[in-house]
């Protein structure tokens, strides 16, 4: 314990450390490290409010920039705008129903609804306050327990993978307020559309069309602008009376004291979640916002509130994204391996400042190791400075004529989609969607839960096919008792679902439940 | 039979067609495989089928629905042989261009024209719906040619011609305001790869 | 010194005819592959280098889409004028020829091919506990144990794919190929013990071998690498198991224009590509990367190396039966 502290001190003197720069024939002594961590989270935060345009884009922009920096300084930078990306992308989660990173999903759901009811102000602090709390923890956790984990990360092969994506899509049932059945679809429509492009294990090309475009699949950004934001522009654009989209009255900046009482439990719960699932470097942290914002709605005592905005729904999925986001750095730090393309580029970097990433990092340079991760820490803690200030300014943003507004919105999403790959093709396929989205949402069926299955299809179809060709055929290494983890996540998810299935056996109810909604 | 879940009735549809879509296509071009060994179609034709087969029950389902018509009725504000005519439009032009020899952006910019035109005037109702997505077609497919200015006006004016009231000053302002902000943030900040000015002009004052 | 080197520059160009005008304009480096792989780092390496000896800023943009193709296939029917350049690579001009059926491009005869930027050699790691300790026991366990050993790669069609087909094919051994999304999962999938073996490019998996979590038996070049001087070479191990001799392969790439761009264009890009590349600070950082300075330095020898790798990895691709489309 007493060297936690140590090497936590040695993180906050580099982290401090005064520097001597050159800049324009001026030299300035200054804490050069957290200057970069302010730079970092600052154009994280830039960014993730922006959507369509991510971290990855960002960083690989960045890159060449950062050739000037010293090692340290260069990573902290980079490290602060991957989480500050996760801060601002809530924002434009809650504020206009856009998620700009897969992790944001699930706060469209409750941040929204609570935007339009004129909670915006709660919804962003409590999103705020959340992950701030998550990143500590999280933080802490990685100071502490990095090496252990990540022999616990080692333990995830294809087999476990596909059961814990199986125990995912079944959560992904819950996400739907409406009929189960039709949420079911959804979600293997999702999975469908995730299979088009080229296939890992054949190599082969599939639903392409001959479209070139489509050969690299298509991208979640796309699908989730289309479904999400320009279905949602076109929806309120198509009410028949004239009315704002936002109540006018503003209403308060921070949570009353009954919104804290109800965030407590589902923070720590979605902090607990989100670093374990980030630890895994195959896909888990993907998992981690729509866990727990199931496991949310299903224990909590609100949960007819959820849909509807419940701040438990806001609380949950954020605390639980950024603690993956941190906890994520398990794998790179200890194993060298990536779990994000994120972290694929931070190995990139880290390379060409000459450094190896893996565990000799922790033992040959410790300045650096610990000095990111405590400036982790002062990151998180810069942000929720800096965003619960911002939250004033935000919801003045909502008081713009939506007139105004929804072209605004709509320009910032095509140009990102467009940034994708700088092809006209991705703006076809987000109206594409949008419309798929519109219609959907006539019919009565959800989009989240076809978001879900078009993250996970493909991990799950590559780590299903991956199993079977190690396991030349034998479709019992799913459920061995060799395989305690697999069999685990397959036996709850069939707890799961029972659980989802017994109300609806009565169909009265389901039909209820829809004419609620409707 | 009547039916009595009209929402239903056309999800089940939908359903059925895109499960139906997947499994024939797959069936068709990639290898089916084994359990042990699975082939590119393998998964897609279980997932299909398990498609096909929730749809069915969606779409027996609103014949026994109990909620009423009222309550379930699709509001779309277009007709299937709107979408119909909306998707011949797209492959007439994308044929018509490669006949032509010109590339298919050109195709995509004149059926998006098509199809706006065409709502505003018979379906005044799905104008809102027709104009967002349209001018996002317009801004993709008039960026490489035209540079960030003229695409953003075309999608700013497009779409605010989609919404409730459209004050020429108003819009023309915002044009100006959203314009400058874009070139800034993304072009100078974010180093986009983005032409600001049309292709044309050999010497474009900003770049 | 800045100034000098820009006014060096102007006189070097001001000495061709052609070269005079170019450029005056703003240069476009595609590169067709999603940012933040190793192609797209040295490639935004390199436009900013290039900036100042060009006087004209060089705009990249990433163009990804299949395998590379979409943003090769720009360039290759693009404006032949010296204005647009793409990071062409060992997938899209050697390995996808013969991958895909229907390639929109010929790489001779479409592109020109100005300069090699890197060329990284791939290693053969094994997992920590297989009892081979050296390729001559790892061919000995493969020919005892036939089709029980895994060997993992980033792709089908991946150098790592293709060097291990090509191994099998020259020790006349028999392994099962498992494909992964990129390298990463596939060394942590080896790190667990999951799967035996993988050629992996040397730059993806230094640092587990380094930490002792994997271990190098061999690397795939003619000359040992700088970065594992204890590890011996296929070519070296040939020596006594017959097949071997002459294992050479390396992932590589560089820069094509478009194939009618004029000759005084060509050798000018390469002069001031190779000149960058030269310069100590980005020579460091594409060292980081597993680079060795590439022993090809003008436009003809990349161009006869392109010929020649194209006509290795189209024999090898038809007899792995890979396919990509």
């Amino acid at each position: 314990m007493e060297s936690i502290w140590n090497n936590l001190g040695i993180g906050f003197v580099e982290c401090f450390k005064l520097q001597a720069v050159t800049m324009a024939g001026i030299t300035l002594t200054l804490p050069f490290n957290i200057i970069m961590c302010l730079i970092g989270v600052l154009l994280g935060t830039l960014i993730g409010v922006l959507p369509g345009i991510g971290p990855v884009a960002t960083i690989a922009m960045l890159l060449p920039v950062t050739f000037t920096l010293s090692p340290v300084g260069a990573l902290i930078m980079l490290a602060g705008i991957y989480y500050g990306a996760q801060y601002g992308g809530s924002t434009t989660a809650i504020l206009v129903n856009i998620p700009g990173e897969s992790s944001s999903v699930v706060t469209c759901l409750d941040g929204y609804q609570m935007a339009r009811q004129g909670r915006a102000g709660p919804a962003l602090a409590t999103a705020a306050l959340g992950s701030f709390f998550a990143g500590c923890v999280s933080t802490l956790i990685v100071a502490m327990f990095a090496p252990p984990l990540a022999e616990v990360a080692l333990k995830f092969g294809p087999a476990e993978y596909f059961s814990l994506m199986v125990l995912g899509l079944v959560s992904a049932v819950v996400l739907a307020h409406g009929s189960l059945i039709k949420a079911i679809a959804m979600v293997i429509l999702g999975l469908l559309l995730g299979l088009v492009g080229t296939d890992v294990n054949s190599g082969v090309l599939r639903f392409a069309f001959g479209i070139s475009e489509l050969a690299d699949g298509i991208g979640f950004v796309t699908v989730a602008m289309g479904m999400f934001g320009i279905c949602e522009i076109i929806g309120n654009l198509e009410q028949k009376e004239h009315r704002e989209v936002f109540t006018s009255k503003v209403g308060r900046l921070m949570p009353s004291k009954e919104d804290f009482r109800r965030m407590i439990g589902p923070v720590m719960r979605g902090t607990a979640l989100g670093s374990a699932l980030g630890i895994l470097p195959g896909g888990g942290a993907l998992l981690a916002s729509f866990g727990a914002y199931t496991l949310e709605k299903k224990i909590s005592k609100y949960s007819h509130e959820f849909g509807k905005g419940a701040i438990e729904g806001v609380a949950a999925p954020e605390s639980a994204n950024n603690a993956g986001a941190q906890t994520s750095f398990i794998p790179l730090l200890t194993l060298g391996i990536p779990s994000n393309a994120v972290m694929a580029l931070m190995i990139g970097a880290m390379m060409i400042q000459g450094i190896a990433p893996g565990p000799q990092v922790m033992t040959e340079r410790p300045q650096l190791f610990w000095g990111m991760i405590t400036s982790m820490w002062i990151g998180n803690l810069m942000l929720v400075v800096l965003n619960l200030p911002l939250i004033g300014m935000w919801i003045k943003l909502l008081t713009v004529p939506y007139r105004i507004l929804f072209p605004s919105i709509l320009i910032f999403m095509a140009v990102g989609v467009f940034s994708i790959s700088n092809q006209p093709f991705d703006c076809f396929l987000m109206s594409l969607f949008g419309l798929l989205g519109f219609i959907c949402v006539k019919l009565g069926c959800e989009p989240a839960p076809l978001i879900l299955g078009f993250i996970l299809g493909p991990l799950m179809e590559e780590n299903l096919r991956r199993a079977m060709l190690l396991s030349r055929g034998d479709p019992f290494v799913f459920f061995s008792p060799s395989k305690p983890i697999s069999l685990g996540f397959l036996i709850a998810s069939a707890i799961l679902l029972v659980i989802i299935a017994l109300p609806s056996l009565r169909a009265k109810r389901e039909e209820a439940f829809a004419a609620e909604d409707t | 039979m009547k039916i009595k879940n009209p929402q239903d009735f056309w999800a089940g549809l939908m359903f059925m067609a895109f499960g139906l879509f997947f499994v024939i296509v797959a069936l068709l071009f990639y290898q089916m495989g084994s359990a042990v060994r699975m082939g590119p179609a393998y998964f897609p034709v279980v997932l299909g089928g398990l498609l096909v087969f929730l749809g069915a029950i969606v779409f027996a389902r609103s014949f026994m629905s109990q909620l009423g018509a009222e309550v379930t009725a699709v509001k779309l504000p277009f007709n299937i042989i709107d979408l119909v005519v909306a998707v011949g439009v797209f492959v007439a032009m994308t044929y018509l261009a490669k006949a032509l020899g010109i590339s298919n952006d050109y195709a995509m910019l004149a059926s998006a024209l098509i199809v706006s035109v065409l709502s505003v005037v018979y379906r005044p109702e799905s104008k809102a719906l027709v104009l967002i997505l349209a001018s996002s077609l317009a801004f993709a497919y008039l960026l490489k040619p035209l540079g960030l200015v003229f695409a953003s006006a075309a999608l700013i004016f497009i779409s605010a011609y989609g919404g409730h009231e459209f004050k020429w000053k108003e819009v023309a302002w915002l044009t100006l305001v959203l314009v400058v902000f874009s070139v800034l943030v993304f072009v100078k900040g974010l180093t986009l790869p983005f032409p600001i000015c049309p292709d044309f002009i050999e010497n474009c004052p900003i770049r | 010194m800045k100034r000098l080197l820009v006014f060096l520059a102007l006189a070097i160009a001001a000495g061709t005819a052609t070269a005079q005008s170019w450029p005056s304009r703003p240069l476009r480096l595609v590169v067709p592959y999603a940012p933040g792989g190793p192609i797209d780092i040295s490639a935004r390496l390199l436009a900013a280098k290039l900036q100042e000896p060009l006087g004209q800023p060089v705009v990249v943009e990433n163009r990804p889409g299949a395998g590379g193709n979409i943003g090769v296939d720009l360039i290759a029917k693009g404006p032949a004028d010296g204005y647009n350049l793409v990071m062409s690579a060992i997938a899209t001009l050697a390995i996808n020829p013969s991958l895909y059926s229907n390639l929109p491009y010929d790489p001779l005869k479409d592109l020109r091919h100005v300069a090699l930027l890197v060329q990284v050699p791939n290693v053969l790691v094994v997992r920590d506990d297989l009892p081979a300790k050296n390729v001559q026991e790892l061919i000995a366990l493969a020919r005892q144990q036939p089709g029980k050993l895994d060997f993992g790669s980033g792709s089908t069609g991946s150098t790592g794919h293709l060097a291990g087909e090509m191994f099998k094919m020259m020790t006349g051994t028999y392994m099962v190929h498992i494909p992964y999304k990129g390298s990463a999962p596939a060394l942590a999938d080896m790190m667990a013990g999951r799967i035996d073996l993988m050629f992996d490019n040397l730059a993806s998996s230094l640092p587990s071998i380094k930490s002792g979590k994997v271990r190098a038996l061999a690397t795939t070049t003619l000359k040992r690498s700088s970065f594992l001087p204890d590890v011996p070479t296929l070519n070296e191990v040939g020596q006594s198991v017959a097949g071997l001799r002459g294992f050479d392969m390396t992932t590589w790439w560089g820069v094509s224009v478009a194939a009618k761009t004029p000759q005084a264009v060509v050798d000018r890009l390469s002069a001031e590509i190779l000149k960058a590349m030269d310069a100590p600070d980005v020579k460091e950082r594409l060292h980081g990367m597993g680079s060795e300075a590439p022993a090809i330095r003008t436009p003809e020898q990349f161009t006869a190396f392109v010929a020649a790798e194209l006509k290795t990895y189209t024999e090898l691709v038809k007899r792995s039966g890979a396919k990509a489309d």
